[in-house]
Protein backbone atom coordinates (compact mmCIF):
# COMPACT_ATOMS: atom_id res chain seq x y z
CA UNK A 1 0.00 0.00 0.00
CA UNK A 2 2.48 2.07 0.95
CA UNK A 3 4.67 1.45 -2.30
CA UNK A 4 1.16 2.78 -4.17
CA UNK A 5 0.61 5.70 -2.66
CA UNK A 6 4.03 7.03 -3.73
CA UNK A 7 3.81 5.88 -6.96
CA UNK A 8 0.72 7.48 -7.31
CA UNK A 9 2.18 10.78 -5.72
CA UNK A 10 5.22 10.89 -8.24
CA UNK A 11 2.55 9.99 -10.82
CA UNK A 12 0.76 13.58 -9.91
CA UNK A 13 4.01 14.94 -8.95
CA UNK A 14 5.21 14.06 -13.41
CA UNK A 15 1.80 15.13 -14.37
CA UNK A 16 2.15 18.76 -12.70
CA UNK A 17 5.64 19.81 -14.05
CA UNK A 18 4.16 18.50 -17.43
CA UNK A 19 1.81 21.64 -17.16
CA UNK A 20 4.49 23.69 -16.03
CA UNK A 21 6.88 23.81 -18.72
CA UNK A 22 5.73 26.28 -21.03
CA UNK A 23 5.76 26.97 -24.54
CA UNK A 24 8.06 29.21 -26.25
CA UNK A 25 5.88 31.56 -28.34
CA UNK A 26 7.43 32.59 -31.97
CA UNK A 27 8.77 36.35 -31.79
CA UNK A 28 6.18 39.06 -33.36
CA UNK A 29 7.32 40.80 -36.08
CA UNK A 30 9.88 43.18 -35.61
CA UNK A 31 9.69 46.47 -37.26
CA UNK A 32 13.20 48.12 -38.04
CA UNK A 33 13.43 51.81 -38.79
CA UNK A 34 14.14 52.19 -42.11
CA UNK A 35 16.85 54.59 -41.44
CA UNK A 36 18.70 51.78 -39.44
CA UNK A 37 16.97 48.59 -42.08
CA UNK A 38 19.43 50.05 -44.81
CA UNK A 39 22.88 51.29 -42.95
CA UNK A 40 25.94 50.31 -44.47
CA UNK A 41 27.92 48.22 -42.35
CA UNK A 42 31.34 49.59 -41.97
CA UNK A 43 33.66 46.76 -40.73
CA UNK A 44 35.03 44.50 -43.28
CA UNK A 45 33.52 40.98 -42.99
CA UNK A 46 37.56 39.34 -42.36
CA UNK A 47 39.30 37.67 -39.63
CA UNK A 48 39.87 40.10 -36.93
CA UNK A 49 36.38 41.52 -37.21
CA UNK A 50 34.81 38.44 -37.19
CA UNK A 51 37.37 37.36 -33.88
CA UNK A 52 36.25 41.02 -32.13
CA UNK A 53 32.52 39.70 -33.09
CA UNK A 54 33.14 36.78 -31.68
CA UNK A 55 34.88 37.71 -28.03
CA UNK A 56 31.47 39.99 -27.73
CA UNK A 57 28.97 37.53 -28.27
CA UNK A 58 30.32 34.71 -26.04
CA UNK A 59 30.35 37.71 -23.63
CA UNK A 60 27.01 39.47 -24.00
CA UNK A 61 24.72 37.10 -26.03
CA UNK A 62 26.00 33.06 -26.06
CA UNK A 63 24.06 32.49 -22.79
CA UNK A 64 20.70 32.46 -24.08
CA UNK A 65 21.24 32.64 -28.11
CA UNK A 66 23.78 29.53 -27.46
CA UNK A 67 26.95 28.97 -29.34
CA UNK A 68 26.11 28.29 -32.46
CA UNK A 69 22.97 30.89 -32.61
CA UNK A 70 20.38 28.37 -32.42
CA UNK A 71 18.86 29.46 -29.56
CA UNK A 72 19.48 26.87 -26.65
CA UNK A 73 21.49 28.80 -24.88
CA UNK A 74 21.63 27.78 -21.04
CA UNK A 75 19.47 30.63 -19.98
CA UNK A 76 16.92 30.14 -22.90
CA UNK A 77 14.57 27.98 -21.11
CA UNK A 78 13.76 30.41 -19.29
CA UNK A 79 12.53 33.13 -21.56
CA UNK A 80 8.76 32.95 -22.87
CA UNK A 81 9.96 34.17 -25.94
CA UNK A 82 12.14 32.01 -28.39
CA UNK A 83 15.33 33.78 -29.01
CA UNK A 84 15.43 32.74 -32.66
CA UNK A 85 17.31 30.22 -35.42
CA UNK A 86 20.60 32.64 -36.28
CA UNK A 87 21.38 29.81 -38.55
CA UNK A 88 18.09 29.88 -40.58
CA UNK A 89 17.99 32.14 -44.27
CA UNK A 90 14.61 34.21 -42.36
CA UNK A 91 17.83 35.54 -40.20
CA UNK A 92 19.87 36.07 -43.24
CA UNK A 93 17.48 37.85 -45.30
CA UNK A 94 17.44 40.86 -42.97
CA UNK A 95 20.07 43.27 -43.75
CA UNK A 96 23.15 43.89 -41.43
CA UNK A 97 21.74 47.25 -40.13
CA UNK A 98 18.40 45.09 -39.33
CA UNK A 99 20.48 42.71 -37.06
CA UNK A 100 22.18 45.31 -35.98
CA UNK A 101 19.65 47.67 -34.76
CA UNK A 102 17.57 44.37 -33.15
CA UNK A 103 20.77 43.62 -30.64
CA UNK A 104 22.17 46.41 -29.50
CA UNK A 105 18.28 48.23 -29.09
CA UNK A 106 16.43 44.99 -28.33
CA UNK A 107 12.96 45.06 -26.66
CA UNK A 108 10.70 43.37 -24.32
CA UNK A 109 13.27 40.01 -23.13
CA UNK A 110 15.79 41.19 -25.38
CA UNK A 111 17.51 43.49 -23.27
CA UNK A 112 19.41 46.68 -24.50
CA UNK A 113 23.27 46.93 -25.02
CA UNK A 114 23.18 50.54 -25.66
CA UNK A 115 25.63 51.08 -22.76
CA UNK A 116 27.15 47.61 -22.57
CA UNK A 117 28.31 47.67 -26.11
CA UNK A 118 29.06 51.10 -26.49
CA UNK A 119 31.64 50.69 -29.34
CA UNK A 120 30.47 50.78 -32.78
CA UNK A 121 33.28 48.67 -34.55
CA UNK A 122 32.15 46.04 -31.55
CA UNK A 123 28.26 46.11 -32.68
CA UNK A 124 28.95 46.04 -36.16
CA UNK A 125 31.70 42.84 -35.35
CA UNK A 126 28.90 40.98 -33.50
CA UNK A 127 26.57 41.52 -36.76
CA UNK A 128 29.36 40.05 -38.84
CA UNK A 129 30.35 36.98 -35.82
CA UNK A 130 26.35 36.08 -36.43
CA UNK A 131 26.76 36.45 -40.41
CA UNK A 132 28.64 33.05 -40.03
CA UNK A 133 25.76 31.39 -38.43
CA UNK A 134 24.64 30.96 -42.09
CA UNK A 135 24.04 27.01 -42.80
CA UNK B 1 80.40 42.44 4.92
CA UNK B 2 77.26 41.92 6.30
CA UNK B 3 76.13 45.37 5.51
CA UNK B 4 77.51 45.27 1.92
CA UNK B 5 75.44 41.95 1.40
CA UNK B 6 72.04 43.83 2.30
CA UNK B 7 73.34 46.88 -0.08
CA UNK B 8 73.49 44.96 -3.07
CA UNK B 9 70.02 43.46 -2.22
CA UNK B 10 68.59 46.82 -2.00
CA UNK B 11 69.89 47.58 -5.24
CA UNK B 12 68.82 44.75 -6.54
CA UNK B 13 65.13 45.91 -5.56
CA UNK B 14 65.13 48.92 -7.12
CA UNK B 15 67.11 47.88 -10.14
CA UNK B 16 64.26 45.73 -10.75
CA UNK B 17 61.49 48.04 -10.45
CA UNK B 18 62.90 50.59 -12.31
CA UNK B 19 63.36 47.86 -15.11
CA UNK B 20 59.77 47.27 -14.76
CA UNK B 21 59.11 51.13 -15.46
CA UNK B 22 61.31 50.90 -18.33
CA UNK B 23 60.10 47.89 -19.89
CA UNK B 24 56.53 48.98 -19.88
CA UNK B 25 57.59 52.45 -21.45
CA UNK B 26 59.37 50.80 -24.47
CA UNK B 27 56.62 48.10 -24.60
CA UNK B 28 54.60 51.26 -25.32
CA UNK B 29 56.53 53.32 -27.51
CA UNK B 30 56.84 49.95 -29.58
CA UNK B 31 53.60 49.49 -29.91
CA UNK B 32 52.70 52.90 -30.42
CA UNK B 33 54.44 52.86 -33.55
CA UNK B 34 53.46 49.46 -34.42
CA UNK B 35 49.70 51.05 -34.36
CA UNK B 36 47.71 47.52 -33.55
CA UNK B 37 44.40 49.05 -34.51
CA UNK B 38 45.72 50.90 -37.47
CA UNK B 39 42.58 51.26 -39.75
CA UNK B 40 41.67 54.38 -41.51
CA UNK B 41 38.30 54.09 -40.79
CA UNK B 42 35.21 55.79 -39.41
CA UNK B 43 35.98 53.95 -35.89
CA UNK B 44 39.93 55.38 -35.95
CA UNK B 45 38.61 57.85 -33.19
CA UNK B 46 36.34 56.12 -31.26
CA UNK B 47 37.69 54.77 -27.61
CA UNK B 48 38.52 51.04 -27.64
CA UNK B 49 36.56 48.93 -25.70
CA UNK B 50 37.31 46.04 -22.95
CA UNK B 51 41.07 46.80 -22.08
CA UNK B 52 40.13 44.89 -18.91
CA UNK B 53 36.89 43.13 -18.32
CA UNK B 54 36.57 44.98 -15.17
CA UNK B 55 37.44 48.11 -12.80
CA UNK B 56 39.21 45.38 -10.08
CA UNK B 57 42.18 42.58 -11.45
CA UNK B 58 42.98 40.43 -8.71
CA UNK B 59 43.92 43.03 -5.82
CA UNK B 60 44.64 45.74 -8.62
CA UNK B 61 42.35 48.83 -9.95
CA UNK B 62 42.32 49.10 -13.95
CA UNK B 63 41.39 51.68 -15.83
CA UNK B 64 37.50 50.64 -16.27
CA UNK B 65 34.85 52.76 -14.56
CA UNK B 66 31.34 51.49 -14.26
CA UNK B 67 29.03 52.57 -16.98
CA UNK B 68 27.34 55.43 -16.31
CA UNK B 69 24.18 54.98 -14.10
CA UNK B 70 25.75 51.45 -13.54
CA UNK B 71 26.29 49.49 -9.81
CA UNK B 72 29.03 47.31 -9.61
CA UNK B 73 28.78 45.05 -6.36
CA UNK B 74 32.13 43.38 -5.12
CA UNK B 75 32.70 40.71 -3.29
CA UNK B 76 36.57 39.92 -2.44
CA UNK B 77 37.62 37.09 -0.48
CA UNK B 78 41.03 35.68 0.55
CA UNK B 79 41.81 32.52 2.32
CA UNK B 80 44.34 31.93 4.52
CA UNK B 81 48.61 31.38 3.27
CA UNK B 82 48.89 28.08 1.66
CA UNK B 83 52.03 26.95 3.84
CA UNK B 84 50.45 24.52 6.09
CA UNK B 85 49.03 22.07 3.66
CA UNK B 86 46.37 19.48 4.16
CA UNK B 87 46.46 20.25 7.41
CA UNK B 88 44.40 23.49 7.11
CA UNK B 89 43.58 22.59 2.95
CA UNK B 90 45.85 25.29 1.34
CA UNK B 91 44.43 27.97 4.11
CA UNK B 92 41.26 27.47 3.01
CA UNK B 93 39.86 26.68 6.70
CA UNK B 94 42.70 29.12 7.92
CA UNK B 95 41.80 32.60 9.15
CA UNK B 96 40.32 34.47 5.72
CA UNK B 97 39.67 38.52 4.81
CA UNK B 98 36.45 39.51 3.33
CA UNK B 99 35.57 43.16 1.49
CA UNK B 100 31.96 43.50 0.25
CA UNK B 101 31.84 46.71 -1.73
CA UNK B 102 29.42 48.92 -4.00
CA UNK B 103 30.83 51.32 -7.11
CA UNK B 104 28.37 53.52 -9.23
CA UNK B 105 29.05 55.16 -12.29
CA UNK B 106 28.09 58.40 -12.23
CA UNK B 107 29.35 59.87 -15.54
CA UNK B 108 30.73 57.05 -18.66
CA UNK B 109 34.40 58.02 -17.13
CA UNK B 110 33.56 59.09 -13.37
CA UNK B 111 32.75 56.61 -10.54
CA UNK B 112 32.46 56.80 -6.86
CA UNK B 113 32.43 53.63 -3.94
CA UNK B 114 32.16 51.99 -0.84
CA UNK B 115 33.08 49.21 0.89
CA UNK B 116 34.07 47.56 4.17
CA UNK B 117 36.84 45.08 4.77
CA UNK B 118 36.87 42.37 7.69
CA UNK B 119 40.25 43.35 8.83
CA UNK B 120 40.86 45.84 11.08
CA UNK B 121 37.20 47.05 10.31
CA UNK B 122 38.01 49.18 7.23
CA UNK B 123 35.41 51.24 5.88
CA UNK B 124 36.64 53.06 3.07
CA UNK B 125 35.38 55.53 0.07
CA UNK B 126 36.74 55.48 -3.05
CA UNK B 127 36.70 57.40 -6.82
CA UNK B 128 38.10 56.91 -9.78
CA UNK B 129 38.07 59.58 -12.79
CA UNK B 130 39.77 57.99 -16.35
CA UNK B 131 41.14 61.31 -18.11
CA UNK B 132 41.88 59.38 -21.63
CA UNK B 133 40.67 56.91 -23.42
CA UNK B 134 43.45 54.73 -25.67
CA UNK B 135 41.70 55.41 -29.41
CA UNK B 136 41.30 52.62 -32.01
CA UNK B 137 43.76 54.42 -34.13
CA UNK B 138 46.29 54.41 -31.34
CA UNK B 139 46.04 58.75 -32.15
CA UNK B 140 45.79 59.03 -27.89
CA UNK B 141 48.11 55.85 -27.53
CA UNK B 142 46.80 54.58 -23.28
CA UNK B 143 43.98 54.73 -21.60
CA UNK B 144 45.01 57.07 -17.82
CA UNK B 145 42.95 57.07 -14.98
CA UNK B 146 43.08 58.55 -11.45
CA UNK B 147 42.08 56.26 -8.54
CA UNK B 148 41.84 57.53 -4.86
CA UNK B 149 40.69 55.26 -1.80
CA UNK B 150 40.52 56.63 1.86
CA UNK B 151 40.32 54.13 4.39
CA UNK B 152 38.89 54.81 7.95
CA UNK B 153 39.82 51.85 10.72
CA UNK B 154 36.72 51.55 12.49
CA UNK B 155 38.25 49.73 15.61
CA UNK B 156 38.31 50.74 19.18
CA UNK B 157 39.48 53.76 19.94
CA UNK B 158 42.01 51.47 22.69
CA UNK B 159 43.79 50.24 19.71
CA UNK B 160 44.97 53.55 18.67
CA UNK B 161 46.93 54.34 21.93
CA UNK B 162 47.28 57.30 23.61
CA UNK B 163 46.43 60.91 22.50
CA UNK B 164 43.44 59.54 20.05
CA UNK B 165 42.39 61.32 17.42
CA UNK B 166 40.26 60.48 14.56
CA UNK B 167 42.77 61.45 12.05
CA UNK B 168 44.33 58.20 13.67
CA UNK B 169 42.03 56.04 11.71
CA UNK B 170 42.90 57.53 8.08
CA UNK B 171 44.65 55.83 5.72
CA UNK B 172 45.61 57.25 1.63
CA UNK B 173 45.91 55.31 -1.11
CA UNK B 174 46.09 57.26 -4.82
CA UNK B 175 47.25 55.91 -8.09
CA UNK B 176 47.99 56.92 -11.15
CA UNK B 177 47.08 54.23 -13.72
CA UNK B 178 48.42 54.36 -17.45
CA UNK B 179 46.82 51.16 -19.56
CA UNK B 180 47.50 49.59 -23.14
CA UNK B 181 45.45 47.85 -25.26
CA UNK B 182 47.72 45.74 -27.53
CA UNK B 183 44.71 43.82 -29.28
CA UNK B 184 41.82 41.81 -28.30
CA UNK B 185 43.38 39.48 -26.49
CA UNK B 186 46.60 41.41 -24.80
CA UNK B 187 46.43 44.21 -22.09
CA UNK B 188 49.06 45.79 -20.11
CA UNK B 189 48.91 48.52 -17.18
CA UNK B 190 51.11 50.57 -14.83
CA UNK B 191 50.42 51.90 -12.31
CA UNK B 192 52.74 54.35 -9.60
CA UNK B 193 51.09 54.55 -6.16
CA UNK B 194 51.54 57.18 -3.51
CA UNK B 195 50.03 55.43 0.41
CA UNK B 196 49.77 57.33 3.18
CA UNK B 197 49.19 56.49 7.08
CA UNK B 198 47.90 58.88 9.27
CA UNK B 199 49.24 56.22 12.34
CA UNK B 200 51.23 53.57 12.01
CA UNK B 201 52.58 50.30 13.85
CA UNK B 202 56.29 51.28 15.95
CA UNK B 203 58.56 52.11 13.05
CA UNK B 204 56.77 51.56 10.13
CA UNK B 205 56.88 54.51 7.42
CA UNK B 206 53.81 56.74 7.16
CA UNK B 207 54.37 57.06 3.31
CA UNK B 208 55.25 55.13 0.49
CA UNK B 209 55.38 55.06 -3.30
CA UNK B 210 54.94 51.70 -5.13
CA UNK B 211 54.94 50.34 -8.69
CA UNK B 212 52.61 48.41 -10.14
CA UNK B 213 52.44 46.36 -13.39
CA UNK B 214 49.36 44.43 -14.46
CA UNK B 215 48.38 42.51 -17.55
CA UNK B 216 46.13 40.37 -19.15
CA UNK B 217 45.61 37.56 -21.86
CA UNK B 218 43.08 36.36 -23.35
CA UNK B 219 42.76 32.73 -23.75
CA UNK B 220 39.41 32.01 -25.33
CA UNK B 221 36.58 35.06 -25.60
CA UNK B 222 35.30 34.69 -21.97
CA UNK B 223 38.08 33.19 -20.41
CA UNK B 224 41.82 35.77 -19.68
CA UNK B 225 44.57 34.49 -17.80
CA UNK B 226 46.22 37.87 -15.36
CA UNK B 227 49.46 38.92 -13.44
CA UNK B 228 50.26 41.20 -11.11
CA UNK B 229 53.25 42.45 -9.60
CA UNK B 230 53.69 45.51 -7.10
CA UNK B 231 57.11 46.79 -5.89
CA UNK B 232 56.84 48.84 -2.99
CA UNK B 233 59.72 51.06 -3.14
CA UNK B 234 61.99 50.95 0.10
CA UNK B 235 64.47 53.31 -0.97
CA UNK B 236 67.18 54.54 2.01
CA UNK B 237 67.19 58.12 0.71
CA UNK B 238 63.54 58.33 1.34
CA UNK B 239 63.48 56.78 5.16
CA UNK B 240 61.19 58.15 7.57
CA UNK B 241 63.12 56.38 10.49
CA UNK B 242 66.76 54.81 10.22
CA UNK B 243 65.56 51.22 11.52
CA UNK B 244 62.82 51.36 9.44
CA UNK B 245 63.82 48.78 7.27
CA UNK B 246 63.10 46.10 9.65
CA UNK B 247 59.70 47.09 8.80
CA UNK B 248 59.99 47.89 5.14
CA UNK B 249 56.79 46.13 3.18
CA UNK B 250 57.46 43.27 0.50
CA UNK B 251 57.08 43.12 -2.89
CA UNK B 252 53.88 41.17 -4.20
CA UNK B 253 53.00 38.82 -6.99
CA UNK B 254 49.22 37.75 -8.14
CA UNK B 255 48.08 35.42 -10.95
CA UNK B 256 45.08 33.65 -11.69
CA UNK B 257 42.40 33.61 -14.17
CA UNK B 258 39.54 35.33 -15.18
CA UNK B 259 36.04 34.68 -16.29
CA UNK B 260 33.76 37.54 -17.90
CA UNK B 261 30.11 37.82 -18.59
CA UNK B 262 27.98 40.25 -19.49
CA UNK B 263 26.59 40.78 -15.65
CA UNK B 264 29.31 38.91 -13.74
CA UNK B 265 33.08 38.49 -13.65
CA UNK B 266 34.72 36.14 -11.58
CA UNK B 267 38.73 35.82 -11.02
CA UNK B 268 40.24 32.79 -8.76
CA UNK B 269 44.01 33.97 -8.51
CA UNK B 270 46.90 33.12 -5.72
CA UNK B 271 48.37 36.05 -4.21
CA UNK B 272 50.84 37.51 -1.54
CA UNK B 273 48.27 40.40 -0.34
CA UNK B 274 46.12 39.30 2.32
CA UNK B 275 44.99 43.31 3.23
CA UNK B 276 42.29 43.40 -0.09
CA UNK B 277 42.91 47.03 0.86
CA UNK B 278 45.40 48.86 -1.42
CA UNK B 279 46.77 51.23 1.47
CA UNK B 280 46.99 48.01 3.88
CA UNK B 281 48.46 45.82 0.92
CA UNK B 282 51.28 47.96 0.06
CA UNK B 283 52.79 49.68 3.53
CA UNK B 284 51.86 46.14 5.91
CA UNK B 285 52.76 43.04 3.16
CA UNK B 286 54.72 41.02 4.92
CA UNK B 287 54.15 37.73 2.90
CA UNK B 288 57.56 37.29 0.58
CA UNK B 289 57.35 36.28 -3.01
CA UNK B 290 60.53 34.15 -2.44
CA UNK B 291 59.65 32.31 0.49
CA UNK B 292 56.20 30.93 -1.33
CA UNK B 293 53.72 32.66 1.13
CA UNK B 294 50.78 32.93 -1.46
CA UNK B 295 47.34 32.95 -0.44
CA UNK B 296 44.17 31.52 -2.69
CA UNK B 297 42.02 34.89 -3.31
CA UNK B 298 38.53 35.33 -5.50
CA UNK B 299 36.71 38.38 -6.61
CA UNK B 300 33.13 38.11 -7.52
CA UNK B 301 31.62 41.05 -9.41
CA UNK B 302 28.19 41.66 -10.36
CA UNK B 303 26.82 44.76 -12.38
CA UNK B 304 23.33 45.82 -12.59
Amino acid sequence: MKKMKFLILIAIATIGFAFTVQQQKKAAVWEVPAEYKSMENPLAKDAAGVNTGKMVYMKHCRSCHGNAGLGDGPKAARLKTFPGDFASAEFHAQTDGEIMYKSIFGRDEMPNYETKIPSKKERWAVVNYMRTFKK
Amino acid sequence: MLRSKYTIQKFMKIAFSGLISLSFLLILILSASQSCFAQEDEFANDPVAGTFETGLLGETQTTVTPYAGEFEMHIQHRFGLIENGLEDVFGIYATSNIRMGLNYGITPKFMLGYGYTKEFKLQEFQGKYRVFTQTESNSIPVSVALYGNLSINSQDKLVFGNDYAFSDRLGYFSQIIVAHKFNDKISLQFAPSFTHFNKTDSLVEHDKIALTLSGRAKVTPSMSVFFEYDQPLNIDDMREYTNSDQTDPEANLTFGMEIGTSTHVFQVFMSNYEGITPQRNILYNKNKIGDGDFLVGFNILVRF
